[in-house]
């Protein structure tokens, strides 16, 4: 029997290999990376039936759809941002248990509401771990290599670790992206956090894996000078010398020489990665 | 010392010299802890959930001070031996570094292998070390326009820090030199080579 596997047949803007990520490694500069959107790559997961922590893709639902091919019968479920599943030209819907048959094409669309669709498959991706996890980080280059076309991915041995899920409500997608932050670590070197709780800030084209840059009204620092180089949390907004705030995400450096003054919750950073290009963002205590 | 929350399971403390602190946590490795980041001058500790942090803040807060506020510990790791780094001090910015101290290059060689360099923390990239020991004499501003691509393998300066590329990739510090020794390997049950605490001594070849 050949080993299952899909094969990419067309490219995309950013498709990736993630799992939770890497820890412990932070002292020696290696960033924690992992999905970006923790709790929808835990719902593709759980949807198939996966234990959670299984590889899956990481798709930046932006311009062309995901292609690929099915080598084997498979079982695979989309979550995070929605949209369309085609399988051999019939349609499906994402956050469902989908069969696909030997030799199927499948494509992922890009999407409306959110930013990255998470693609799980029962059994999960087997793919090499490097310091303890399979992940991309686009920062440092460890990890899988991204996706591109001609690339095979083996598919793991088929278990079930749940019982399917046939139903997922999905709330609908927020006008305004609301994230809860904490004060600090460098609140001090501002003259105050008010214009980041009082307006909301728009999401720039300049956002990625690494951090959701925005646009709005500037913090104006009180204390001059340069910050010495410091470790960074996860969710950390960060402050450079335009004012302008950037949320770091999972592919964030471990450390940085602008001030921090406050931290978003990290239950809302998948909210903040999915939050698209030109939508809202307001943060609250 | 004084401790700040960074986030829900995060602390960072601020201290003057960071390695005893860090030569506790290498020793100890707390059980609560997932990640500890060193930087200039403070350390970043990162709790396993959020329901340590408090434990967290108690391990810092009764670790014993000694004179200066800094908690002891650091002595150990002082006493091993310092890693020799061989350098080819052949680097595209030594000349115009020399000249910009008022030196010669040869002499800048001397400076820069008479003193022993210690690494402070490590960033930028997975390995990147970022060692103190510089003499003051040879502190220079980053470049102003970085270059696009530094192979790896070279040694640089850049405020008063020294510090070595594990790989190619962009960078802003003044290339001085090259060693062949690998900084970093994913595969090694110790994949960076130069820790945060590690001394190292850089030889001329």
């Amino acid at each position: 029997m050949t080993p299952r596997s899909i094969i990419i047949t067309a490219a995309v803007m950013q498709a990736t290999v993630q799992d939770r990520g890497r820890s412990g490694y932070a002292h020696l500069g290696v960033g924690g990376s992992g999905a970006v959107d923790l709790r929808q790559y835990q719902l593709a997961n759980r949807l198939v039936g996966n234990a959670d922590g299984a590889p899956a893709i990481e798709y930046l639902a932006v311009g062309p759809p995901l292609v690929f091919e099915a080598r084997g019968n498979l079982s695979m479920a989309t979550a995070g941002a929605t949209g369309g599943v085609t399988i051999n030209e019939r349609s499906y819907w994402s956050h469902q248990e989908i069969a696909v048959a030997d030799g199927s094409r499948v494509r992922i669309d890009a999407s409306m509401s959110g930013m990255y669709r998470y693609i799980a498959f029962r059994g999960g991706l087997a793919a090499a771990q490097t310091l303890g996890s399979v992940s991309t980080d686009l920062l440092s280059g460890l990890g899988e290599a991204p996706l591109t076309p001609g690339r095979r991915l083996p598919i793991g041995q088929d278990q079930r670790h749940y019982r399917p899920v046939d139903t997922v409500p999905l709330a609908a997608p927020r006008e305004i992206v609301r994230l809860q932050i904490t004060p600090g670590p460098r609140d001090d070197w501002f003259e105050s956090l008010k214009p980041l709780l009082d307006h909301p800030y728009i999401v720039s084209e300049r956002s990625n894996r690494i951090g959701l840059r925005l646009v709005g009204p500037p913090l104006k620092r009180c204390v001059g000078g340069e910050l010495p180089s410091e470790g960074i949390s996860a969710g950390a907004i960060q402050v450079p010398p335009d004012g302008l705030p950037i949320v770091f995400l999972a592919d964030h450096p471990v450390t940085g020489g602008y001030p921090v003054a406050a931290v978003v919750e990290e239950g809302d950073l998948g909210f903040a990665a999915q939050a698209r290009i030109g939508h809202l963002v307001s943060f609250v205590l | 010392m004084r401790i700040l929350s960074s986030g829900s399971r995060g602390l960072l403390v601020e201290l003057e010299d960071t390695m005893p602190l860090v030569a506790a946590i290498t020793k100890a490795r707390p059980d609560f802890l997932e990640d500890f980041v060193p930087g200039a001058r403070t350390v970043l500790l990162t709790a396993q959930a959020n329901r340590f942090v408090d434990q967290m803040r108690s391990w810092l807060e009764a670790i014993p001070m000694e004179g200066g506020n800094q908690p002891p510990g650091g002595k150990g790791r002082q006493q091993e031996p310092p890693v020799d780094v061989p350098v080819t001090y052949d680097g595209e910015d030594l000349p115009r570094v020399a000249k910009l101290i008022g030196i010669t290059v040869a002499a800048f060689v001397e400076l820069h292998t008479s003193v022993i360099h210690t690494v402070a923390f490590c960033g930028f990239s997975p390995g990147f070390p970022y060692m103190t020991g510089l003499p003051e004499s040879l502190w220079l501003p980053r470049l102003t326009t970085p270059r696009t691509r530094v192979p790896g393998g070279s040694v640089a300066i850049a405020g008063c820090y020294s510090g070595i590329y594990p790989r190619n990739s962009p960078g802003g510090w003044h290339l001085i030199g090259r060693t062949e020794m690998m900084m970093w390997c994913s595969d090694r049950k110790q994949p960076a080579l130069l820790t945060p605490g590690t001394r190292v001594r850089f030889q001329p070849r």
